[in-house]
């Protein structure tokens, strides 16, 4: 009993530390993921998904929607990697939201994301490629979409979907511009 | 940035998101659905939607070769005209993708049953026209936005129903098959339950504007 407790008065503030080291506070330069690095891919609903965004607050959110399915969002993936890896430490959370089926096509999701490095939150919707998906996070057309949200948790911009493709820049120049909001 | 500037800025963004974007304003159901005309088919002839007008009711579909969602449904479609072709029905596909596999001879091959890849189980042809615009246009008077995006036109050339096909690309998780279900209530002369969906599926690939 003796051991136990003094194990526990170790183990607590080494559970600290080590989490610190791993978890990170800021750090100048964060080590790039090896890209096989495992990801973590969950499924989601609407009402985890307000969640995960309350969760954010404070930060400027960025939620990319994609799927297996759409080549676009392929080719846009790494460049949504990029901003995480370059904008963490400036406040920039990113999140990104697979509308794969989630019983046939999560492994080749995971697959991918592992690929990509995307070292952020990942989801895959509970409602597949589909209408509900589309519905349940207010998504206009189709994919690729890209939406931001500010420091505040309101969403101030949505790129992609009925308006065409994702433009890289113009991504860019948005979340640099809710990035430097006070 | 002063009143004027801000005034001036918004119009001129306003300027560049019209032409860049250079689609029709969206349809709303009961609207006159966009003529056509004079578009090439799989089948070498030429077509236009007034070949059609004995249709009792037209399901334009904007569709395409490459994207998996869209190759999903062909079966779907096929076995819709199928079902609904004594009811006076007519399925037409209808592709407008500036993308080298999508374009009329590729589309010969899919629509015989051919170079089909993963994403079709069986080998029937389409049972349907499948025609080719290059120039766009019909896209862009239907403010078609994604591959498969569906219109149905009833007897008076009004669109009816606008949307997807049904509620799942996985045919094993659908639950309502909106397009059948508008098409019946149609038929009975009646309001489909749903007239407007949510399309989903890959996005048009669109001509670049020059720049």
């Amino acid at each position: 009993m003796f051991a136990d407790a003094l194990c526990l008065r170790a183990a607590v503030p080494t559970a600290v530390v080590i989490a610190l080291l791993v978890g990170g506070c800021s750090r100048p330069s964060s080590p790039q993921p090896s890209s096989t690095e495992p990801v973590k891919l969950e499924v989601i609903d609407e009402a985890a998904f307000t969640k995960v965004l309350e969760g954010h607050r404070g930060k400027v959110v960025l939620v990319d929607f994609w799927a297996t399915w759409c080549k676009p969002c392929m080719e846009l993936f790494p460049h949504t990697v990029q901003l995480h890896r370059r904008l963490a430490d400036r406040g920039l959370a990113v999140v990104s939201v697979s509308f794969d089926d989630p019983d046939e096509d999560r492994a080749a999701a995971f697959e991918f994301l592992t690929r990509q490095g995307a070292a952020f939150q990942n989801f895959i919707s509970a409602y597949g490629a589909g209408t509900r998906s589309v519905e349940a996070f207010k998504l206009e057309g189709p994919l690729p979409q890209v939406k931001l949200y500010d420091r505040l948790g309101k969403l101030r911009k949505t790129l992609g979907g009925k308006s065409g493709e994702v433009d890289p820049q113009e991504l860019d120049r948005a979340v640099e511009e809710l990035l430097g909001e006070t | 940035m002063t009143r004027q500037h801000t005034i001036v800025f918004a119009l001129a963004v306003t300027a560049m998101l019209v032409a860049t974007s250079s689609l029709a304003a969206e349809l709303k159901i009961g609207d006159t659905a966009p003529n056509w005309s004079g578009i090439p088919g799989v089948d070498g002839k030429k077509h236009s939607l007034s070949d059609y007008q004995k249709a009792k009711l037209v399901v334009l579909v904007f569709t395409c070769n490459h994207c998996p969602v869209a190759r999903d449904y062909e079966e779907r479609l096929i076995a819709l005209q199928k079902e609904y072709k004594s009811k006076g029905v007519q399925v037409i596909a209808v592709a407008v993708n500036d993308l080298d596999e999508d374009r009329l001879p590729a589309m010969r091959g899919r629509a015989a049953g051919k170079e089909l890849g993963d994403w079709r189980t069986n080998k029937e042809p389409f049972n349907f026209p499948y025609v080719y615009d290059e120039s766009q246009k019909i896209g862009r008077d239907y403010s078609a936005t994604a591959t498969p995006h569906v219109f149905v036109l009833d007897g008076k050339q009004k669109i009816a129903y606008m949307g997807s096909v049904d509620d799942n690309q996985n045919v094993k998780k659908v639950k309502e098959r909106f397009l059948s279900d508008a098409l019946d209530a149609l038929l009975a002369g009646k309001q489909p339950p749903k007239a407007k969906t949510k399309e989903f599926g890959c996005t048009i690939k669109w001509k670049e504007e020059k720049k």
